[in-house]
């Protein structure tokens, strides 16, 4: 009777170690989904150099770590437990809890806890702005719109949902807030920059309106309404930079259940967890009425849309609003994504440097740019928003 | 390849297993010496050559001094040869782990005459030189005390040498004790489960309990010195302290789980330290394979306690100061080392008598409270940082605002692992006084083997969405 239960025991330890890498071969365990995994390391090959060397060690450990049968199960099932048990997510998760399970993005507490750095960041926004001044006045002298927009870091709308355990301070407001924030509204303002302040927007929007309407607890991103009515604003500045009429984009918001899959379940998704509540309603935008064909054609404005995710979400706004004629976005001054009309033949994605023909074409012949200034990164070293200024400053500038 | 890898447990260690119990009895060594080989130079392929040569050459010194010895006036032959083996391996051991450390003490001397560095290239530390250079000098002098028979067979000691179980961080093996199970042995399956059972206990020590508790240590020893406080400071040293033990325990729980698996029974390397009522009992207690090591090859060989008090407290200092700098080339192991040594040299000094007096729970608090601030000097980097952890652990942090969040630096489940980890280590203390036999008999009902089963499976599965965590001793 005890060598039997030996056995058994053995045996059941021998399966809890051998099912994974049979589910590599027979893909066992295999079926169940993981979000948010971009990597897929390919498996090596095994040469003498290649072993000595231990690069084959290191990319076989992440191919058979990657390719584990029952790894997402598995993942699952811990993040469950953290999640249910503790309240938190693994250590070095992009996704944290808040009060009444509120999700934020890690990158976003950060910024909220930016203490030093606020400062360091803050010292940026002088020539930030010294140098937006100069494009938006040299490109609206040529019939064209440089708008930039400070679209808020969820930590700005959902304040009092960040717990205390994700600030290092609680004092208000935050040196994000005054160092970071309020210096370049300032720097904007004392210069004479024509902006929008999406933040601003944000907070006064939940003020009148639902603050789901606005950003959804599980969403990284605001709303497509708040999207929508922050890109109005952005027009009303490009109307008045080029005296230009554009369409007026229309915003009707509502809240309506949405497929999990959908953009502002997003943080939700990420947890990898189960048994989490969610909530199915997400904020969305009306289709825009229809037109009229007696309506006169209106001037559809071509637009660089330059930044983060948010650009991304207005990119498809933008093809559902129909305001603009053609939608590029410049993903954090790295990647384009284009339309399939543009016509420059570099690809639907694509780097393209400063200082070649085709940036120049993609960038300075557009009718309106939209910088976007997202609170979580904005002024920060190496950062996306100064480097694009930059090029397009040295561009722009007087060839002596 | 760590033990608490995924790789190893999903791959290497059934595969192995599979093809062990399937090899015939008289080529299972092989076997054994063919994985243990795959094992060791998945991590170090470069010194895998080192390891065999000096296995070899060591094979061939034993069966000299052996005849040595065995032949009229070969006495003094055999003390030279011995003394050309446990050369040979101090000069390995010193150019691979010291070399580094004392090349750049000497730039900083030359630095401080105005005089260039020294042209030197970095050398990278073979893993598991520290334990298999022991194990080779302990085999070296048995032999030569007569204590042990040199290895009738070639394979016999390179097995082992690179049995993958102990090869990369002990316990320090030694051939006396090992070679009747090396040339014969017996398994079955209630070896094989216990090994798993074994393996379980120090895989879910090593995953759940020491990784998650490091989190806590590592979050407050990367602190800056301004933001350090006397509760951080104590909870990182605790954390630390309790990361060590379950890391290292763990191991070699895993390490001994393995071995039962394929019919070896090794020697414990832990017997519940944080129970310890002195620093003295605290060293029979902690990596006993190394304690007992330095006191058999190094404490004895210079005296021990033979040549009167004041001697054998000088002894246990240095052998305590040398065992610190065996466990890396900084400063701050030899303190460890040295304050260590200095406690042990105390009680010696004082005499059971007069410690005996001190009421028994002071006795284990102090004991605790002295082993955790040692650990500040073993985990910190430099004696800056260590003086800035025992500052503030003593009162004198400034406290500066943090510029960590506490939800990363004390997450819950860490806490929760530190609270259950503490419990885990020093409960004991009072059950073993108490006589609470009840819990020593839960641990042989059949449904404590289901308990074992699942911490295996949890361990497996917390590993597999986690960061895997190399080993604290691999460094050594």
């Amino acid at each position: 009777m005890r060598t039997l239960l030996d056995k058994l025991l053995v045996c059941a330890y021998l399966a809890i170690a051998t099912l994974p890498v049979i589910g590599i071969w027979w893909s066992i365990g295999q079926r169940t989904k993981l979000e948010g995994v971009t990597e897929r390391p390919k498996r090596p090959a095994l040469t003498m150099s290649s072993f000595v060397s231990e690069r084959y060690q290191h990319g076989f450990v992440g191919w058979f770590e990657h390719r584990l049968g029952f790894k997402a199960a598995s993942i699952r099932v811990d993040n469950t437990l953290l999640f249910h048990a503790f309240r938190e997510t693994k250590p070095g998760s992009r996704v944290q809890i808040g009060t009444d399970d509120v999700l934020f993005e890690t990158d976003d507490l950060s910024y909220l806890g930016l203490r030093d750095q606020a400062a360091e960041r803050g010292a940026r926004a002088g020539a930030l702005a010294d140098a937006v001044v100069r494009i938006q006045r040299t490109l609206a002298a040529r019939g064209r719109g440089f708008v930039p927009i400070i679209v808020p870091s969820k930590t700005s709308v959902y304040r009092d949902r960040v717990p205390r355990r994700w600030r290092s301070s609680t004092a208000e407001p935050s040196a994000s807030d005054e160092l970071v924030y309020r210096a370049l509204v300032r720097a904007f303002d004392e210069r004479g920059v024509r902006y929008v302040d999406g933040r601003a927007l944000a907070q006064a929007l939940v003020r009148d309106e639902s603050r789901e309407l606005i950003w959804g607890p599980e969403a990284r991103h605001w709303s497509n309404y708040a999207a929508c009515r922050a890109m109005q604003r952005v027009l009303s500045e490009y109307a008045a930079l080029t005296s230009t009429a554009v369409i007026p984009q229309p915003c009707r918001g509502a809240m309506a259940p949405q497929p999990i899959d959908h953009v502002d379940h997003d943080l939700w998704r990420l947890l990898n967890a189960s048994g989490v509540e969610h909530v199915p309603s997400v904020a969305v935008v009306a289709p825009p009425p229809p037109t009229s064909p007696s309506d006169p054609a209106p001037r559809r404005p071509t637009v660089l849309l330059v930044g983060t995710s948010f650009s991304l979400r207005w990119r498809d706004d933008a093809e559902r609003s129909q305001v603009f004629s053609n939608v590029v976005v410049n993903y954090y001054d790295r990647t384009f994504f284009l339309p399939s009309d543009t016509g420059i033949g570099i690809g639907a994605h694509a780097e393209v440097k400063p200082d070649t023909d085709a940036w120049r074409e993609i960038v300075l012949e557009r009718d309106l740019i939209v910088l976007e200034l997202l609170e979580t990164y904005m002024l920060s070293s190496g950062a996306y928003d100064a480097s694009f200024v930059d090029a397009v400053a040295t561009e722009l500038a007087p060839t002596p | 390849v760590p033990f608490s890898s995924l790789l190893f447990i999903h791959l290497f260690l059934p595969v192995f297993l599979i093809a062990y119990w399937l090899t015939p009895r008289a080529a299972k060594n092989y076997t054994a010496i063919g994985f243990s080989l795959v094992f060791y130079a998945w991590g170090a392929p470069k010194f895998l050559p080192v390891v065999f040569g000096l296995g070899v050459v060591d094979y061939s010194l034993s069966h000299a001094i052996g005849r040595a010895r065995a032949r009229d006036g070969g006495q003094r032959r055999a003390k030279w040869l011995l003394a050309v083996g446990v050369t040979m391996h101090l000069s390995v051991l010193a150019y691979f782990k010291y070399a580094n450390f004392f090349v750049g003490q000497l730039d900083e001397l030359l630095a401080a005459f105005g005089l260039g560095a020294i042209p030197w290239t970095h050398v990278v530390l073979p893993i598991g030189i520290s334990f298999i250079t022991f194990e080779e000098i302990s085999y070296l002098v048995d032999v030569y005390r007569g204590d042990a028979r040199p290895a009738t067979r070639l394979s016999r000691y390179l097995l082992f040498l690179t049995l993958f179980p102990h090869s990369i961080a002990g316990p320090i093996f030694r051939w006396k004790d090992l070679e009747a199970q090396l040339a014969s042995r017996t398994e079955s399956w209630t070896l094989v489960r216990e090994g798993f059972e074994r393996f379980s206990r120090g895989l879910a020590k090593k995953v759940l309990v020491a990784d998650s508790v490091g989190i806590i240590a590592d979050g407050v020893y990367a602190l800056p010195a301004a933001q350090l406080t006397g509760p951080l400071a104590w909870l990182g040293s605790i954390a630390y302290a309790i990361q060590i033990y379950f890391d290292f325990s763990g191991y070699s729980d895993m390490a001994i789980g393995l071995g039962k698996m394929i019919g070896f029974r090794f020697k414990e390397n832990f017997n519940q330290p944080y129970i310890s009522a002195s620093i003295t009992e605290f060293w029979t207690r902690w990596h006993i394979s190394l304690s007992s090591w330095m006191r058999d090859y190094l404490y004895i060989p210079i005296g021990g306690n033979r040549r009167g008090a004041r001697r054998a407290v000088i002894n246990v200092f240095v052998v305590f100061t040398l065992s610190g700098l065996w466990h890396g080339a900084n400063w701050t192991f030899l303190a460890w080392g040295a304050f260590h040594g200095a406690f042990v040299a105390l009680e010696r000094v004082a005499g059971d008598a007069r410690i005996a007096r001190i009421p028994l729970a002071l006795r284990h608090v102090l004991t605790l409270a002295i082993v955790t601030v040692g650990w500040v000097f073993f985990r910190a980097g430099s004696f800056d940082h260590a003086a800035a952890m025992i500052g503030a652990m003593f009162g004198g942090g400034e406290g500066a605002p943090l510029t960590v969040f506490p939800a990363i630096l004390t997450p819950r489940f860490a806490m929760f692992a530190l609270v259950v980890g503490a419990v885990i280590a020093v409960l004991p203390a009072l059950w073993k006084r108490k006589q609470w036999g009840w819990i020593d008999r839960v641990r042989t009902w059949p449904i404590a083997h289901v308990g074992y089963l699942l911490l295996f499976l949890a361990s497996a599965i917390h590993l597999t969405n986690m960061r895997i965590t190399p080993l604290i001793y691999f460094k050594f």
